[in-house]
């Protein structure tokens, strides 16, 4: 029995043993397909990624395509609209410097842009007939003339035909010029354009026209837009230039009130009283010491004369005094305005940075809001329940009517449920609304702190209304000071016929007296006739409206006495007539009277009248005095001959009259000459700062440092990069649509556009030529470029950072020995490292002879090729992380010390060991800042030329292979043998694969930069 | 009992294992270890050229350390052998140091400007086309540099009239160097505007400004542009060697020079040495030159490259 049980034990054992090991394997099965499946689903997940991101570059160059289009389109036509415009609203000048550069520049007296623009045209022309339009037309039909051999007599010369490389050359350089041609020319138009507008200034009006909407259309944006930082960032520019505005007019400002201090005529006067009392003084000491008799009166006299120097001193000290104030006022606004504009920037930064803060809040927020609503509206739980619940007393009503025992357990049962789902509902609610509320209340808060800031925030208009202030006030100083200037000059050579004026009424004002108080009695008349005309005309008024009121209660009393017999005259039409029209004049003289004013107004308007007519006789009356003193009706005709005659003010001239008698000819005439000079001298210096004149060549020459400093700085750049980079690069890419190749090599032989031939050549040759293998040589290099590229750039990404990290590690010692060990290999010129370990890793060498030595087979580095050269690519790409790694560990351990390190010290209070804080600190903070730096290390790699040059030079060469491609030849090397080949130069085919390098370039990179971030938030790092 | 004791120990094991202290140890002489061994692996080739430039004959580059060693190289390139076998560059080599010399401190000193000047204006000005400026920066970077030399080629010959001359070459150097604004532009933009804005405010122009202020401020990317440009002839064989051509010996650079005496077996017979004592020669000035100034060219990488 027992042994039996232990088999059967056994058995069972056993067969539990079977079982799980079944179970194992189908578990393994499992697992494995599992994850063949998830392996197979990932990779078929990365090949549609590579096929979405190919479709979504493509349309992308397609929409960039349309968009480039459509904008160049709109561009064309605005510029041509702005051009008819410009021609329009022009003067002769400016409308000549369409065809003839520099004319309204010349007219406006700005003759070194003038003579610039003219030469200019002048050189263009001379160019084009010289030989640009030649080359030009050449470009066409490259290389139509071929040298020839001329006999002369007995010795034969070669003439040189058209060279075609020149005539690309040059041709290029002239389709360049009409570019450059054309913006001078626009250049020209707009100066003179804008000239004309400067000198036809429709004042500091247009100015604030064209200012204003775009300060209101910034306030807009801060209004509404919700992208605060950006408007933000407008809006500094445009108060940075606005604040420079302001403060260069306040500098002119206090520069002016500095020369009228220097040129004060007050002061000139009171230093030569002050002069010649100091002479008096002298003269009269002088007399003191020589004749002592007359003493006492000398000294008196001399102690007058100091007083008289001592009161002069005191009034040139008060007159310096304010002068000094007004100086000192201007330079505390000017203190005051870079203050203010300094804390606007400042405070206005800060506002809106606020602003973005929490108006992200607020839309966060509300976000939450609308979700737990759309929770609380979705949510099918409450809906079932509020079903449920109506089911449920639906019942227990139906149960209650049918007359249901109400202490029944069903019933009971049923009441227990419903209270419990009701219950639960009201919980749910309850919960939701209580959150929803907050969440409103809060974000209501918030948006009420938003206006508050918006209105408090001191906006661009208030820093405008500064500039505007300030830029009337220098228009008005100027008009205002030359306007004084002019009066000046007026009175003074209207002096003589004002004294005589002024004599003559003297004499007059007797006479004069006797007319006024004869005026005076007629306007009384005038005026009690007035009086007694209003008055008759409000009692007509009054009685008129009396006798209509009466007739109309005449009428009503006919109207009456008719329809007495109304009942006599049922059917008698005539009656009806008659009642009819005498209702008809009842309400005639009804609406009379309506139109009419009430009595009240009346009465008030017949007071009003009266009134007016008292006071202008008052006024009138007082005006003309009787009393008048000789000098002050000699003054008032003065006055009333200029306000009349010479058109002055009154004030001004109320001030001139009391001159009139005290200058004789001689003074007014130097007077006269005074005032002249200086308003010349005040024209010449102050006319092209205030009036509107063109900018001065100097002033445009200075603006080139300050607010046009990159122009100089980005001038000889520019010229570099365009002639010697721009230029060859377009040049490069038509030499690829020619057959500039053996048989076709300038000057002896010429070349000409053949099409697409060299692309054709590349895929599919003709079968006898040199070229017949190029498809299988572009095959392997363009495979073996890519492959290199990916694989350097990686090893030596992935490795860089290891050893850097390795190197940065805590604890390890002499990082900076480990570190300029690595440098080592960036120190060395790359061609000197490069070609020794050529030499070191051949077959000759000493490593390939150790190898040899050791493995009893040689290594064939670039010599011999085995499986496609593999042993050689090998190589090649650990001797480039040799000389690559070092880039990647110095970058690298500079972003390593860059990483904040309170991220790391926070991950560690939350629980972060190192292995997670590399993983999710460490890793993505380089990847995200290298990120562009990978996609130039990858760029670079494609043209990687001298690793593969100095180490192998392309070997080992495959046997019979076109144009002498090696195994290890990128494009790059490929491109060079093509092009230095003596014998068969294939330039042509070496411009069709640079292009092929750039599309594969291109389509890399704008494949990388569409995912990677640093390079789209270029603005946000600054 | 055994048992026990066992697992004891192997608790012990664990626990010793486990503590932090020891891992770190442990991890840290595996990476002394890997960097001793890798940084050997790094300096091997450079002490194996060095000890070549010692060697005599051709023979030595077969063995890891020459059988004799002699000074002759050295003085050779300087001074005629009696003995040559071939005397094909036969004091050229001093013409070839003179001349990319020459070359390196005129690019050293227009590139550098170039470069600045531009960085500068794309950092600091926000003009009409500064971003198709820096657009059209990606896309020339991509064609492959050595295409354009076709024709520079001719214009050198044609219209500047400096076939075969390393004038040509300073030429080609600076005029693209404005297209390497990126690395000194990324610095410039980690310097605070609101220095700049403070300076104009009172009353600086924006010339003082670049001089007086963002210039002494970036001293490291001064010297690293420096730096590079320097360096840059020194190491290039592609441009100069097409531009220059093989056949004027008297206006090559030391790559040229120094790379022909290696591509010829005729020559190489008896100027391999010699091409190790002259890699040697104008290799160590520079590598001393970069590591004293190896700080500002970490500085520039990383204060630039912290933008790409």
């Amino acid at each position: 029995m027992l042994e039996k049980n232990n088999i059967k034990l056994d058995s069972s054992l056993e067969d539990e043993n079977v079982f799980t090991k079944e179970v194992r394997k189908l578990q393994f099965h499992e697992i494995l397909s599992e994850s063949l499946l998830n392996f197979l689903t990932s990779f078929g997940k990365f090949i549609i990624s590579i096929f979405v991101t190919l479709g979504l570059t493509f349309a992308s160059i397609f929409t960039g395509i349309y968009k480039a289009s459509i904008k160049s389109y709109l561009f064309l036509s605005k510029f041509l609209k702005l051009k008819i415009h410009q021609f329009k609203f022009n003067d002769l000048a400016g409308r000549l410097s369409f065809f003839a550069f520099g004319a309204s520049s010349f007219k406006n007296k700005q003759y070194v842009n003038g003579i610039f623009y003219c030469l200019f045209e002048v050189g263009y022309i001379a160019f084009l007939a010289l030989f640009g339009g030649k080359s030009l037309a050449g470009l066409g039909t490259l290389g139509t003339k071929l040298p020839t051999e001329v006999w002369d007599d007995m010795f034969c010369h070669v003439e040189m035909g058209d060279n075609s490389v020149l005539v690309l050359v040059f041709g290029l350089l002239s389709l360049f010029s009409i570019f450059v041609f054309l913006y001078i020319w626009n250049r020209s138009i707009v100066s003179g354009y804008s000239n004309y507008r400067i000198v036809h200034f429709l004042d500091f009006k247009e100015y604030i026209e064209y200012v204003m909407p775009y300060s209101s259309r910034v306030d807009e944006l801060i209004n509404k837009d919700k992208n605060y930082l950006k408007s933000y960032k407008e809006l500094h520019e445009l108060t940075l230039s606005i604040s420079d505005e302001a403060l260069e007019s306040l500098n002119l400002r206090l520069n002016e009130l500095k020369a009228e201090q220097s040129s004060c005529l007050d002061l000139n006067d009171i230093d030569l009283k002050i002069k010649q009392a100091e002479e008096k003084i002298n003269v009269a000491l002088k007399d003191n010491t020589s004749t002592k008799d007359s003493g006492l009166d000398k000294k008196e006299y001399i102690i007058s004369l100091k007083e008289h120097l001592k009161y002069l001193k005191e009034q040139k000290n008060t007159i310096l005094k304010s002068l000094d104030a007004n100086v000192v006022h201007v330079e505390e606004q000017i203190k005051y305005t870079r203050y203010a504009i300094k804390e606007t920037i400042i405070r206005s930064k800060l506002h809106y940075l606020e602003l973005a803060k929490l108006e992200e809040k607020r839309t966060n927020l509300l976000n939450n809001v609308e979700k737990l609503r759309l929770d609380k509206d979705n949510s099918l739980e409450i809906e079932n329940l509020i079903s449920q619940a109506k089911e449920e007393t639906n019942e227990i009503e139906k149960m209650k009517k049918e007359g249901f025992d109400i202490n029944s357990p069903e019933l009971l049962y049923f009441v227990a449920i419903r209270d419990k789902i009701e219950s639960k509902i009201l919980k749910l609610e309850t919960k939701y609304t209580n959150k929803i509320n907050k969440l409103n209340l809060k974000a209501n808060g918030i948006s009420k702190q938003i206006k508050e800031l918006i209105n408090t925030h001191t906006t661009l208009a208030q820093i405008e209304s500064r500039l505007n202030y300030t830029s009337y006030s220098k228009f008005n100083c100027y008009y205002k000071k030359m306007n004084k200037f002019n009066l000046m000059d007026n009175f003074y050579s209207n002096y003589f016929k004002l004294k005589e004026i002024y004599e003559n009424s003297l004499g007059l004002t007797d006479n004069a007296n006797e007319s006024y108080a004869k005026e005076k009695v007629v306007l009384k008349e005038e005026y009690e006739a007035k009086l007694e005309a209003i008055n008759s005309n409000f009692k007509q008024i009054v009685d008129n409206k009396a006798q209509l009121i009466l007739l109309k209660d005449k009428y009503l009393k006919d109207y009456k006495e008719v329809r007495k017999d109304l009942k006599n005259h049922k059917d008698d039409e005539a009656y009806f007539l008659e009642l009819e029209n005498k209702l008809a004049l009842v309400k005639r003289t009804d609406g009379q009277i309506n139109a009419l004013p009430s009595d009240k107004l009346i009465k008030s308007m017949h007071k009003e009248e009266l009134s007016n007519a008292k006071n202008s006789f008052n006024r009138d009356d007082k005006y003309i005095k009787t009393t008048y003193k000789q000098e002050e009706y000699a003054s008032k005709e003065v006055i009333d001959y200029m306000l009349l005659n010479l058109k002055y003010d009154y004030d001004t001239a109320k001030s001139l009259v009391k001159l009139i008698t005290k200058y004789d000819e001689d003074t007014i005439n130097t007077l006269k000459n005074d005032n002249l000079n200086l308003k010349i001298q005040y024209e010449e210096t102050y006319k092209n700062k205030y009036e509107g004149t063109p900018k001065s060549f100097t002033l445009q020459f200075r603006s080139l440092f300050n607010e046009n400093f990159h122009f100089t700085m980005l001038a000889i750049p520019l010229i570099g990069i365009v002639f010697l980079t721009i230029m060859p690069l377009f040049f490069s890419i038509l030499v690829a649509f020619t057959n500039y190749q053996a048989g076709h090599v300038p000057p002896m032989q010429l070349f000409t556009w053949v099409g697409l031939q060299n692309f054709m050549n590349l895929f599919a040759p003709p079968a006898d030529s040199v070229l017949a293998k190029l498809p299988e040589a572009m095959l392997s290099t363009f495979s073996w470029t890519i492959i290199w590229a990916i694989i350097a750039t990686f090893s030596n990404y992935i490795l860089g950072i290891i050893f850097a990290l390795m190197i940065n590690k805590e604890g390890i010692y002499l990082k900076k020995l480990w570190r300029t060990i690595f440098v080592l290999t960036i120190a060395i010129p790359q061609f000197v490292s490069l070609l020794s370990i050529g030499v070191l890793l051949k077959n000759n060498g000493a490593f390939g002879v150790w190898w040899a030595d050791t493995f009893n087979n040689a290594l064939n580095f670039g010599e011999t090729a085995d499986i496609n050269g593999l042993v050689s690519k090998v190589i090649i790409i650990l001797v480039n992380i040799w000389v690559g790694i070092p880039y990647t560990i110095l970058m690298t351990s500079g972003i390593l010390m860059n990483i904040p390190k309170d991220l790391y010290e926070s991950s560690r209070i939350d629980g972060a060991g190192p292995f997670a804080q590399f993983t999710k600190i460490t890793m993505p903070y380089i990847i995200f800042v290298t990120g562009p730096y990978l996609i130039t290390q990858f760029i670079g790699n494609i043209n990687n030329f001298n690793v593969i040059f100095f180490l192998t030079g392309g070997g080992p060469s495959i046997a019979g292979s076109a144009l002498g491609v090696g195994h290890t030849d990128l494009l790059i090397t490929f491109l060079y043998k093509i092009v230095t080949s003596a014998n068969n130069p294939q330039f042509g085919i070496a411009s069709a694969i640079g292009i092929i390098i750039f599309i594969a370039c291109a389509f890399i990179s704008i494949m990388m930069y569409s995912k990677s971030g640093a390079v789209q938030k270029e603005d946000q790092f600054q | 009992m055994m048992n026990e004791n066992i697992e004891n120990v192997q608790n012990n094991h664990v626990s010793l294992f486990k503590s932090l202290k020891l891992r770190r140890i442990l991890s840290n002489i595996l990476i002394y270890i890997i960097l001793i061994v890798v940084s050997l692996i790094w300096i091997a080739p450079i002490v194996w050229l060095v000890l070549q430039s010692f060697g005599d004959g051709i023979s030595t580059r077969s063995k890891l350390i020459p059988n004799t060693f002699t000074f002759d190289n050295y003085l050779y390139l300087f001074v005629p052998d009696p003995s040559a076998s071939v005397t094909e560059f036969e004091g050229y080599y001093i013409k070839w140091i003179v001349n990319t010399f020459i070359v390196a401190i005129f690019c050293m000193f227009v590139s550098t400007f170039m470069v600045l000047a531009t960085a500068y204006a794309l950092s600091r000005f926000r003009f009409n086309g500064r971003s198709l400026l820096m657009k059209l920066n990606l896309v020339l970077g991509m064609f492959p540099g050595f295409l354009s030399m076709i024709i520079m080629y001719w214009v050198m010959k044609e219209i500047f009239h400096l076939q075969g001359s390393f004038w040509s070459l300073c030429i080609i150097y600076t005029a693209g160097a404005g297209m390497g604004f990126f690395v000194p532009k990324g610095f410039f933009d980690t310097i605070s505007k609101s220095i700049d804005e403070a300076a104009m405010i009172d009353g600086a122009s924006r010339a003082q400004v670049f001089w007086h202020i963002t210039l002494p401020l970036s001293k490291p990317i001064v010297v690293y542009t420096l730096l590079t440009s320097f360096m840059a002839p020194w190491g290039d064989y592609i441009t100069s060697s097409y531009i220059i051509g093989l056949q004027n010996r008297d206006n090559w650079t030391i790559a040229i020079g120094l790379y022909q005496m290696l591509s010829n077996n005729e020559y190489s017979t008896y100027y391999y040495t010699q091409f190790a004592a002259g890699s040697v020669i104008i290799a160590i000035p520079i590598t001393l030159l970069f590591m004293f100034m190896q700080k500002y060219y970490v500085g520039g990488v990383t204060g630039g490259a912290v933008k790409g």
